[in-house]
């Protein structure tokens, strides 16, 4: 059994830890603006897919990666512009659609899959250009901090950007006021003449270009290539940290890097003999466990509050 | 005519389906050089072989009850897609007993079975009691938990079930005393069929003319009013996942016994996520859960058929099936001409 | 070019679900003046402002503003075209401040994309003190009283420079003497060149303020009059086309009220430091009916939420007879002979989707008469069913029908119906007749009534000054979560009188709170 200390506390945890953390960082943030909105958006999950998908064909079939990029934020934005178009137009109910849509990405993508490369595992023939690794002057020398944030994917350094974005967009910008306005009263948010609908689309589309970055970052940044479901669940772990975030985008963050850190520890355990199926369930055994957690301490307020 | 609730929605339910075969075939249009028999083999050779036909009751089987065991859920607001996992798992419960001598064949797959089911209500009492006490959003533990249980069930297969004959995931053979025995000759249309028949008799009457069901639905409504009126969440969320896992459990238990000759699941199986289809499309009704499961087995079936003998994968039917469950579900579909139809009528007399 | 700022011609509106809330509806209103419309509940009165307002779009008919034909698509298109409305249950977000509730919608910017937040706090100042409503902008909505949340929202209004303002029900969370200053802004907003659109269903108070008057029934006009032409005997009758009964005393029979049925000693409940309810105590004999008055936002609704067992209280006893009720379970309680109409039908007391038979068994599902060994008698229920959609007169198709098809009565016909039906030792009454009409609120009084003299006790919390003075036998009133005067008798006490007590402004001596509980 390794040090657990040791692994954890060198350098290059750090490193993995980043390495880990931007689907499911993009996806909480996602999250965190549509359920702001007042929307649960679950379809996160296969909007990943879908841009994971999206993205490494078509970085093939154009031979760019910010092509390939540009495209998958386009069927991020498609994907949440149908489940816009079913839970606000013809009203269905926003949790059956968002598992209709992911089922849909799931088999989707593997029969597009298919009919692109001949197979239905994975799209590693094609040879698609992944985005570029970055290299920060000056940080990369720094020891430790260098060894932690440099040299990243690029989607890391957007994932960063995206943070600070989505704080300005929150809480300092009217879309943002309004945003959390139709979130915590429709009809008080409709009475002042704010177009609810669109707010909600708004709020939608940005979600789903969030977790398009983050599922293009899986097939054009983490690995080179799309494999089957291979979000594996991400979108629902940004979920949950969404949710336990309690509408404070840093403690999205946060909780997000939490679960980040666990994913990494699953990563840096499975070199060594333990048993892999166990280990590789450590994200969510983590999980499963905080947003447990979380909830006892949300009842505990309500019982004190009288109110259960 | 279309002011009549029930006409409206058949027509709803039509107009979904003829929408979703024409996207569908636009699409096979685009990717396959021989569209048009490709989409006649997807729609009708289901029809052509006595066997095909027995193949989509086969399908049917463990479609219906992961059907059954998610529409339950559904109907009590409970967004849990654990039954996934559940079949997963249950799966490898199977097997461990499956796999073991018995002397009797007739109580050896009921046992199993049993076994099966309480352990698949056991594992979905996990989260039913969080959501029960505390509230825990039961969508994700479940999801949570379908990793953790796939995680845990290979490991259990790999270390302790794991044939030395076979390469890859794969049990020993179950015992011949185990397996379910086929009813319909011709065809691979076990006894399962009929424990289906008598589940959804039974899931009927409770639903619609129990106690039980009666808060079940009450509940699902209107939590509130739920309350407000003495039911208690708690006892009922767990009776409702219990009843949920057992459905899953029996339902995984069944396939294998009835389809399979050892456990050789490497992957989830997807079953219980198709579950959830078949829940939104028979409006979480028992009855129509076994319809859409027949409508949708049946698609398969074909498109499995049209995949084997053309250049267009199986997974086309995704498209269909999405397509149908977004319009159904959705409560303003083509409402716009139903409520003119109202208004034409002029409007009921104000109370 | 005539000087009506706002016509509207021939409006019919027919909802999805088939309902008629207007038929052929015309109306005129004049630039700065104060128009009241009246009607009882459910006569279409909100429905027409809405549709002014652009919430909701006319089946048939136009309306013209300003000398051109408008449609709305929404009320952003309202607002911009200088129409406001204050809706009858308040529509701000209590986690945002008044400032931020005020600009909503239409925010000062700093570098064009930024809010600013200062520029903001300091517009809504300004335009306080110019309509001189005192109040500080950096408060949260939620921690402020019912006036002063409706003095928010008519700065709202204000703020998006509305001419007309369409105020829905204003008074009915006011107490006598906060309508006064409510009525002194609105005939100031008059002399600023506001038109004001007033819609109530409290006659007296419409003709001390109205220039013009609108009555509708039933979903249609019954012609509009200057103020110094109609009566509100006149008004009434066209209201309801009879008249209303104003006391129920003829139809309550003696009753011994010699058993003490609920008794409520000494409640307590702190949310977040804040004391919503402070030593409340009270009793309610077998055959009386015992009103709570009080501003909404005083404590009732914890009060009463609690004692149903939907939330908790921090300490405090409550009793049926001599059976403790305090940690029993809400079927516990309910079997111990507790029954509730809850405030929000729509929330607690149905739930859509289902029947109307199946909404009339609910809080007693159990019980054997319907039930058999294992299945349920569906037709036992039925014939239940049958015969309290008879005996309440429930308007419906059949008892099969889904409940949201029903009007906003009949459903609350339904609740009682079912309520009742549980053969309560006591009824919990909360807001029962709110947003009815009046055929309804009359037979839901006299059911009460009926219970009452059958040796129910009875507890009716009431926001309506009216209700609470017509129905009970003894009266208390909440303010800030305590009992602050308890009157054996409703006679000869007047409006403006409980008014006081109901402000804070005036408070009973110990001895006669105390007697809520012993007498």
């Amino acid at each position: 059994m390794p040090d657990l200390f040791e692994i954890i506390f060198k350098p290059e945890f750090g490193f993995t830890v980043i390495r880990v953390v931007v689907p499911i960082l993009f996806a909480a943030l996602g999250a965190y603006i549509a359920s702001s909105a007042g929307i649960g958006n679950i379809a996160m999950e296969g909007t990943m897919l879908m841009a994971a998908f999206v993205g490494t064909i078509c970085s093939a079939i154009f031979q760019n990666p910010w092509i390939g990029l540009m495209c998958a934020v386009l069927s991020g934005v498609l994907m949440s512009l149908i489940l816009t178009y079913f839970t606000l137009v013809l009203k269905t109910n926003n949790i059956l659609g968002g598992i209709a849509l992911n089922l849909f990405a799931s088999s989707f993508t593997v029969f597009l899959l298919f009919i692109v490369t001949g197979s239905k595992g994975t799209s590693a023939t094609l040879g698609a250009k992944t985005l570029p690794k970055i290299d920060i002057p000056i940080l990369k020398d720094i020891p430790v901090l260098g060894t932690i944030f440099s040299g990243h994917n690029v989607l890391v350094y957007i994932m960063f950007a995206a943070v600070i974005l989505v704080y300005f967009l929150m809480y300092q910008t009217p879309l943002g006021l309004r945003i959390k306005a139709v979130g915590k009263d429709e009809h008080a948010a409709e009475s002042v003449g704010i177009n609810i609908n669109r707010i909600k689309t708004i709020a939608l589309v940005l979600s789903g270009v969030l977790a398009s970055l983050g599922g293009v970052y899986m097939s054009m940044g983490y690995l080179s290539f799309f494999s089957k479901n291979m979000t594996n669940g991400r979108g629902f772990i940004g979920l949950a940290a969404a949710a336990m975030g309690h509408g404070n985008i840093w403690m999205v963050t946060i909780t997000s890097f939490l679960f980040g850190a666990f994913d990494a520890l699953a990563n840096a355990l499975a070199l060594y003999a333990l048993p892999s199926e166990i280990i590789i369930t450590i994200p969510y055994v983590a999980v499963f466990g905080a947003i447990v957690i979380y909830s006892i301490f949300e009842w505990r307020n309500r019982r004190a509050r009288g109110e259960e | 005519m279309l002011a009549n609730e029930k006409i409206f929605q058949a027509v709803k339910m039509f107009a979904a389906v003829l929408l979703a075969l024409v996207l569908t075939f636009i699409v096979l249009l685009m990717v396959s050089d021989e569209p048009l028999r490709a989409f006649s083999l997807m729609l009708f050779s289901p029809l052509t072989k006595f066997r095909y036909f027995g193949n989509v009751i086969e399908l049917m089987i463990p479609l219906s009850f992961a059907g059954l065991a998610t529409a339950l859920l559904f109907r009590t607001r409970l967004f849990n897609l654990g039954t996934e996992g559940i079949f997963y798992f249950c799966g490898i419960v199977t097997a461990a007993i499956a796999t073991q001598t018995f002397s009797n064949s007739t109580l050896h797959p009921i046992i199993t079975i049993l076994i099966s089911g309480i352990a698949g209500g056991l594992i979905a009492l996990i989260p039913g009691f969080f959501r029960a006490k505390f509230k825990t959003d039961e969508l994700v533990t479940s999801l949570m938990m379908n990793s953790i249980l796939y995680g845990l069930g290979l490991y259990i297969i790999k270390y302790y079930l794991q044939a030395t004959d076979v390469s890859g995931v794969a049990s020993n053979l179950f015992q011949l005393t185990a397996k379910l025995p086929i009813i319909i000759p011709g065809t691979r249309i076990h006894s399962g069929f009929a424990v289906l028949i008598v589940c959804v008799i039974l899931l009927y009457y409770m639903l619609f003319h129990t106690k039980l069901g009666y808060s079940i639905r009450m509940t699902g409504l209107n939590g509130d009013f739920a309350k407000y009126s003495g039911m208690n969440a708690f006892w009922l969320f767990l009776t409702v996942h219990f009843i949920s896992g057992f459905l899953g459990g029996i339902g995984s238990s069944i396939e294998l016994l009835g389809m399979y000759n050892r456990f050789q699941w490497s992957t989830l199986p997807g079953l219980g996520f198709t579950g959830a289809l078949m829940a939104m499309l028979g409006k979480n009704h028992p009855v129509g859960v076994v319809i859409a499961a027949f409508a949708i087995s049946y698609l398969r079936t074909g498109s499995d058929i049209m995949a084997r003998s053309t250049d267009v994968p199986v997974e086309i039917v995704s498209i269909v099936e999405a397509v149908i469950v977004l319009f159904i579900s959705s409560q303003y579909f083509l409402r716009k001409y139903h409520e003119r139809a109202l208004i034409k009528q002029g409007g009921s007399e104000r109370a | 070019m005539n000087d009506n700022i706002l016509e509207l011609t021939g409006i019919t509106k027919i909802y999805s679900n088939g309902v008629v809330a207007n038929r052929n509806v015309s109306v005129s209103f004049r630039k700065g003046e104060i128009h009241s419309v009246v009607g009882e509940n459910g006569a279409g009165k909100s429905t027409l402002m809405k549709m002014i307002f652009g919430i909701e779009h006319p089946s048939v008919g136009k309306i013209v503003y300003k000398g051109k034909e408008v449609h709305f698509a929404n009320s952003m298109e309202a607002i911009k075209n200088g129409i406001g409305m204050v809706h009858q249950h308040f529509m701000m977000i209590d986690d945002f401040t008044v400032a931020e509730n005020i600009v909503l919608g239409m925010e000062p910017l700093k570098n064009k994309i930024f809010l600013n937040k200062k520029e903001s706090v300091r517009i809504t100042k300004e335009l306080a003190q110019k309509y001189n409503f005192d109040m500080d902008v950096t408060l949260h909505v939620g921690r402020l009283a019912v006036s002063a949340k409706q003095k928010v929202e008519i700065l709202k209004t204000l703020y998006r420079n509305a001419e007309v303002i369409i105020l829905d029900e204003p008074t009915a969370v006011l107490t006598p003497q906060e309508t006064e200053v409510l009525f002194d802004n609105l005939k100031h907003f008059k002399e600023m060149g506001h038109t004001i659109l007033f819609i109530s269903h409290k006659l007296n108070e419409v003709k001390a303020i109205s220039d013009r008057i609108t009555v509708m029934q039933n979903g249609e006009s019954r012609g509009t009059y200057d103020n110094k032409d109609i009566t509100i005997d006149q008004m009434t009758e066209l209201m309801v086309g009879r008249k209303i009964i104003m006391s129920y005393d003829q139809f309550k029979e003696p009753t011994d009220k010699a058993v003490m049925a609920f008794k409520v000693e000494n409640i307590n409940l702190n949310k977040k430091g804040i004391e919503v309810l402070k030593h409340v105590s009270f009793g309610v004999r077998a055959g009386e009916i015992l009103g709570i008055a009080g501003v909404q936002g005083n404590g009732q609704n914890e009060l009463i939420s609690g004692l149903v067992g939907l939330s908790r209280f921090n300490t405090g006893k409550w009793f049926i007879e001599n059976k403790e009720l305090t940690s029993l379970t809400i079927e516990q309680k309910r079997h111990s002979g507790l029954a509730y109409i809850p405030e929000d039908r729509m929330k607690d007391g149905i739930a859509q989707g289902a029947s109307v038979a199946e909404n009339l068994i609910s809080s007693y599902y159990k019980r054997e008469d319907i039930n058999g060994k294992i299945f349920m008698n569906n037709k036992g229920i039925n014939t239940l069913a049958n015969r309290l959609i008879e005996m309440f007169s429930v308007k419906t198709k059949s008892s099969k029908s889904k409940i949201e098809s029903l009007s906003g009565g009949n459903i609350q016909k339904v609740v009682v119906a079912r309520e009742t039906n549980t053969s309560p030792k006591i009824l919990i009454a909360e807001q029962p007749t709110r947003g009815i009409d009046i055929g309804s609120e009359e037979f839901i009084h006299h059911e009460l009534i009926k219970m009452r003299n059958k040796d129910v006790a009875i507890l009716l919390v009431s926001a309506d000054l009216n209700e609470v003075m017509e129905v009970s036998d003894r009266l208390i009133v909440m303010y800030e979560g305590e009992i602050v005067a308890h009157f054996d008798t409703v006679k000869g006490l007047t409006d403006k009188e409980l008014g006081l007590y109901m402000l804070g402004a005036k408070r009973q001596d110990e001895e006669s709170i105390r007697r809520a509980l012993t007498c």
